[in-house]
């Protein structure tokens, strides 16, 4: 069984915003999701971020910060030792109609490509419908969180998906 | 047998075993279950068990006697060196459910609550501590079965389930309930899948029976890994194997190289 895990970012990793996260100070790991993080990738995993990013393409923010909220997210990461298989993102605004903007699958699809695995085998996890749907549509396995938008969306689910309250403890239960 | 159309006199003849089989399986109901009924609450769970699974080792020589049903086992595992785990077999029949009591013993089983209120039968179910599912709140039943699953799991029982919900006919498969792996995964408990063909011989709501063998595989325990979902689908890949049958063995899903 491969062992692969492709993360949304906001309403997972961090706290999300409406005003969208435009900085590394408005960058605020959820508590727990460092560390859930850095324990799947002891346990083996590899780990990836796919995230629909368009307020670079609304203009909010650029590239500059963008980077700066992912070195943000690593550098915490490398107080244990580890760091992500890969950082995915899509700059799109949602009427480009691009493969890569959640619900499609683009981003999913490339990490498969790109790192030679299994799509089948990876869980993807995220806290909007629009996660899962990428994961279906992708092949993949989704999985809800309760964090960020997980509570709307858990009533417009399946009970197919499998929910867990966030990070930590989806990441407790596949570690048991 | 059972494809070809049959002749009224085939009819005749397999439909006499069968009245013969199920006149001995009454009869011998009605005899035991007054002993177990005496004799089970001062015994302990295991021996009261051990107890019951005599009738069900009768049951089977008395099939084979009146209709000429035995049972090949093949084990792709020594039962003996393993903990008591969940037990997930198809369902074709009602065969199964009294060998697999004589297989893996004391185990507990999946009943309706309704059953539990019978005079006589359901009190001696009662005594066998069954996992029971209310029908009138099937909301709650997903909840209660993990509850009852979960302390049958903690006393060292085997839990033998059957996914598939309803009996099928053989070749034909049902969507499979996740609750068993639900079960195997929040209690970290291994699956020893089953397959058997039992519906040949013995098919489903029907009086009829046919003689033959019975082959029944009892395969390696799958670890509890992942998420439910993932313990399923490992799951219908080795049943795929073992129905795909002759002697083959079946294989669980080798560890890919080019992860990691």
């Amino acid at each position: 069984m491969q062992k692969i895990v492709i993360l949304d970012r906001d309403g997972v990793i961090n706290f999300d915003s409406e005003a969208y996260v435009k900085s590394a100070e408005e960058w605020i790991p959820i508590p727990g999701s460092i560390e859930a993080i850095a324990q799947l990738k002891k346990a083996g995993f590899k780990v990836f971020i796919a995230t629909n990013q368009s307020g670079i393409g609304r203009g909010y923010y650029g590239l500059e910060e963008l980077n700066a909220m992912h070195q943000k997210c690593s550098d915490l990461l490398a107080e244990y030792q580890v760091s992500l298989d890969g950082i995915y993102f899509c700059p799109h605004l949602p009427d480009a109609q691009c493969r890569c903007r959640k619900p499609a699958p683009g981003m999913i699809e490339s990490i498969a490509q790109e790192h030679d695995l299994d799509v089948t085998q990876a869980y993807f996890v995220g806290d909007s419908k629009r996660d899962l749907d990428a994961g279906l549509a992708a092949g993949a396995k989704p999985v809800l969180v309760l964090t960020g938008n997980g509570q709307k969306t858990v009533s417009q689910i399946d009970s197919d998906i499998p929910v867990f309250d966030d990070l930590s403890a989806f990441v407790s239960f596949v570690l048991r | 047998m059972k494809n070809n159309k049959l002749s009224f006199l085939q009819i005749l003849f397999y439909g006499t075993r069968s009245f013969l089989f199920y006149a001995g399986y009454n009869i011998s109901a009605i005899i035991y279950a007054p002993i177990v009924l005496a004799i089970g609450p001062l015994l302990s769970f295991e021996k009261r068990s051990w107890l019951v699974s005599r009738w069900c080792w009768f049951i089977m020589k008395w099939l084979r006697i009146t209709c000429g049903i035995s049972v090949q086992t093949e084990y792709l595992v020594d039962l003996k060196s393993i903990k008591p785990c969940i037990v997930l077999s198809n369902h074709q029949s009602s065969w199964e459910a009294l060998f697999l009591q004589l297989l893996f013993n004391p185990s507990a089983t999946v009943l309706k609550k309704e059953l539990l209120n019978i005079p006589f039968f359901g009190w001696g179910l009662r005594l066998m501590e069954p996992i029971t599912i209310d029908r009138k709140k099937p909301r709650l039943a997903g909840k209660a079965f993990l509850e009852q699953g979960t302390q049958a799991v903690n006393k060292g029982r085997w839990i033998v389930l059957f996914p598939e919900g309803t009996r099928v006919a053989p070749g034909e498969t049902a969507p499979l309930n996740i609750g068993g792996f639900k079960l195997a995964a929040n209690t970290n408990t291994p699956v020893v899948p089953v397959y058997h063909n039992a519906g040949e011989c013995w098919p489903p709501r029907k009086f009829i029976k046919f003689p033959g063998v019975i082959k029944c595989t009892v395969g390696r325990p799958l670890q509890p890994e992942g998420l439910p979902r993932d313990i399923m689908q490992n799951y219908e890949k080795v049943m795929g194997a073992m129905s795909g049958y002759g002697a083959t063995e079946a294989e669980t899903p080798k560890e890919s190289t080019n992860s990691q």
